[in-house]
């Protein structure tokens, strides 16, 4: 299994590797920094994993015009969650627009909803 | 000669015959008369007695029918004579009142007048039969019969004419509370003699003693400088169409105090129709503009505060939280790991987490407190020291990248602005200028001044690595917006510099492109 991981927050990045080998060892981890980057490297490269963790805020393009961007074909085989630290009501009801967004995950995500996610794939 | 003598005696007595005739003549004439004179005075007597028959049935009429209620009465106020009207009205019959006197149906409210037939004239109330009471002016003339003092006295009913004026009375004073609840003052200008007539009230609003002369002229100086033309404008409409108009101006008042006036004007023409006096009311409605200004500027507040509200939920939901829930999984991890190494390795890492969440609190702080000293005190600021004073600041960095800074500003060039913000918003860009220079290229920072019409225009460009504005278009000035994979670029500091410069009437514009640099236009409001 491989999980993708779209976030700007170095901190938050570290903290998810090491719950998720937690849950399971074998999982492949991939991580990009903005979601340009992860745009550019998915333009070129068949999208592997089955869970993408996206970030609303970043730089350079943020989980929207990420979503906004890309070709849903693409991305057939995997779950997209939102996930990120906002509480605000209104991120989560732009969410629902998005037909791609499997899920919404407020940060702090715990070990017991890496299992979750994971089971449910 | 003979027959002439004896016919002289005959002759000579002739004149006596003459004269006696005569005479008898007189006598005769004269008894005629003396036996005439009785019939005569027969005839007078007959003429004067119809006439006083006459003038006897006048006086009756006059008496019974006169509009007035007449009564005679003897010194004692018995009633010798009443008249039709006068029994009429109080609706006794004579007999009645023939047994009463007249000061028993009259209530008087002066004491003074306990006699009243020592007086002319009297006012009181007359009781009626029926119990209702008629206001009566009494007007009393003496008479004398037959040595007897006697009375006529003239009863007018004047009830309805009291009434009358009761209600006059009422409707002024009405009328004189509700202009001055309404504090509402009156004017009058006769245009012929230029005269100008007010009420108190106005000499209050214009602030004038009561003796101050008034005229057009006088009035016109007294209006606010910028309304003069529009109060011209509508005098001018007054005069040429004779219609009346309200409308809002402003004055001047004595003590310099600026006013607003309601006013409304009215026309008045004289018999050949022309315009003759205009007139009207003013009413001081500053109270009443500067609530509505006082009201804008709550307004204005609330949608500043509801703004900053917004940044602070922001700042809240997207930024300390991501610290919070970082400190929370780090904590749940710490307490799962087993090694001492993985746990100090978790430990750094919840450092330095810690220590951008303090930086975090801090930035709020600092947005928090440029949007409460909004409007913060201005003071003449010597533009080219300052800046030298923001270079000292910037001397390390300055030092290390070697970047050059050129300056092109006249040296006397002063803004007014408030110093702690300059301050902020030059350190902001000029240090932003540094730190995103572009390193193949020798960095350069320009500084250029210039005046505009209504701004004192302040240029920074830099040959830095710039900004995609397109993909970040109206981004740039919001909070946390952060155009580059910098680690330490926080994305606060241009949200503070454009708070800094619009609370100071001021703004900031932008413009850049990817690779070749970015511009900083600040403008200071003149």
């Amino acid at each position: 299994m491989e999980i993708c991981i779209i976030d700007d927050d170095r901190v938050y990045q570290l903290l998810m590797k090491r719950l998720i080998h937690r849950v399971d060892e074998s999982i492949v981890i991939k991580t990009f920094y903005n979601g340009e980057d992860a745009f550019n490297y998915y333009k070129n490269h068949p999208c592997k994993c089955q869970i993408m963790l996206l970030d609303i805020n970043m730089p350079k393009m943020d989980g929207w015009e990420f979503l906004e961007n890309i070709n849903i074909e693409d991305f057939k085989d995997s779950c997209i969650y939102l996930a990120t630290s906002s509480i605000d009501y209104s991120d989560q009801e732009k969410a629902k627009k998005f037909d791609k967004v499997k899920g919404y995950l407020t940060k702090p995500i715990t070990k017991e909803k890496i299992k979750e996610i994971t089971e449910a794939y | 000669m003979a027959p002439e003598n004896k016919n002289l005696p005959y002759i000579l007595s002739s004149p006596f015959v003459i004269f006696g005739f005569f005479l008898a003549l007189g006598f005769a004439f004269l008894i005629k008369v003396i036996l005439q004179r009785p019939a005569q005075l027969q005839r007078y007597i007959h003429v004067q007695a119809a006439k006083l028959v006459s003038s006897e049935v006048k006086y009756k009429a006059i008496f019974n029918e006169a509009g007035l209620g007449i009564i005679h009465l003897d010194e004692h106020e018995n009633f010798i004579e009443a008249n039709q009207r006068f029994l009429r009205k109080t609706g006794y019959t004579f007999e009645e009142i023939s047994k009463m006197k007249f000061s028993k149906m009259l209530k008087i409210k002066s004491k003074s007048l306990h006699k009243i037939l020592n007086h002319e004239k009297f006012e009181g109330k007359l009781l009626c039969k029926d119990g209702t009471k008629k206001i009566v002016r009494v007007t009393n003339s003496a008479l004398n019969v037959d040595g007897h003092k006697t009375h006529i006295l003239l009863v007018e009913n004047i009830t309805q004419r009291k009434e009358a004026e009761k209600n006059l009375k009422d409707l002024q004073s009405k009328m004189q509370m509700a202009i001055r609840i309404s504090q509402l003052g009156y004017w009058e200008w006769d245009i012929a003699y230029d005269k100008i007539v007010w009420s108190d009230r106005m000499y209050e609003i214009f602030d004038f003693e009561r003796d101050h002369d008034l005229n057009s002229s006088v009035v016109l100086n007294s209006i606010h400088k910028e309304d003069v033309n529009l109060y011209k404008t509508k005098l001018k409409q007054i005069l040429e169409t004779k219609k009346g108009l309200t409308f809002e101006i402003r004055i001047v008042d004595n003590k310099n105090q600026v006013k607003h006036i309601l006013a409304r004007i009215e026309c008045e023409e004289d018999e050949s129709h022309k315009l003759a006096k205009v007139k009207g009311t003013i009413m001081d409605i500053t109270e009443k503009k500067q609530a509505l200004i006082n009201l804008q500027h709550s307004y204005q507040m609330v949608v500043e505060q509801n703004e900053r509200l917004l940044n602070f939920s922001y700042i809240v939901s997207h930024n300390l939280r991501s610290h919070t829930s970082n400190i929370q999984g780090l904590i749940e991890i710490i307490r799962e790991v087993e090694t001492f190494e993985e746990k100090r390795e978790l430990f750094n890492l919840l450092a330095e987490v810690t220590q951008s969440l303090d930086e975090s609190i801090t930035d709020l702080n600092e947005v928090i407190h440029i949007q409460k000293s909004k409007g913060g005190l201005a003071e003449e600021i010597a533009l080219q020291p300052f800046l030298n004073r923001i270079k000292n600041i910037l001397k390390r960095e300055i030092k290390q990248s070697g970047i050059i800074i050129n300056e092109n500003i006249p040296e006397d060039v002063i803004l007014h602005f408030n110093s702690a913000y300059l301050e902020s918003v030059l350190l902001n860009i000029v240090s932003n200028a540094i730190k995103y220079r572009d390193s193949k290229k020798n960095s350069e920072i320009n500084i250029i001044f210039r005046e505009e019409e209504n701004y004192k225009v302040l240029e920074i460009s830099d040959n830095g690595i710039g900004i995609d504005l397109e993909s970040n278009k109206g981004q740039i000035f919001g909070m946390y917006e952060t155009f580059t994979d910098f680690k330490n670029s926080r994305g606060i500091g241009l949200f503070v510099s454009n708070n800094q410069m619009k609370a100071m009437g001021g703004k900031i514009e932008i413009d850049s492109e990817l690779h070749k640099g970015t511009v900083f236009t600040l403008y200071f409001k003149k």
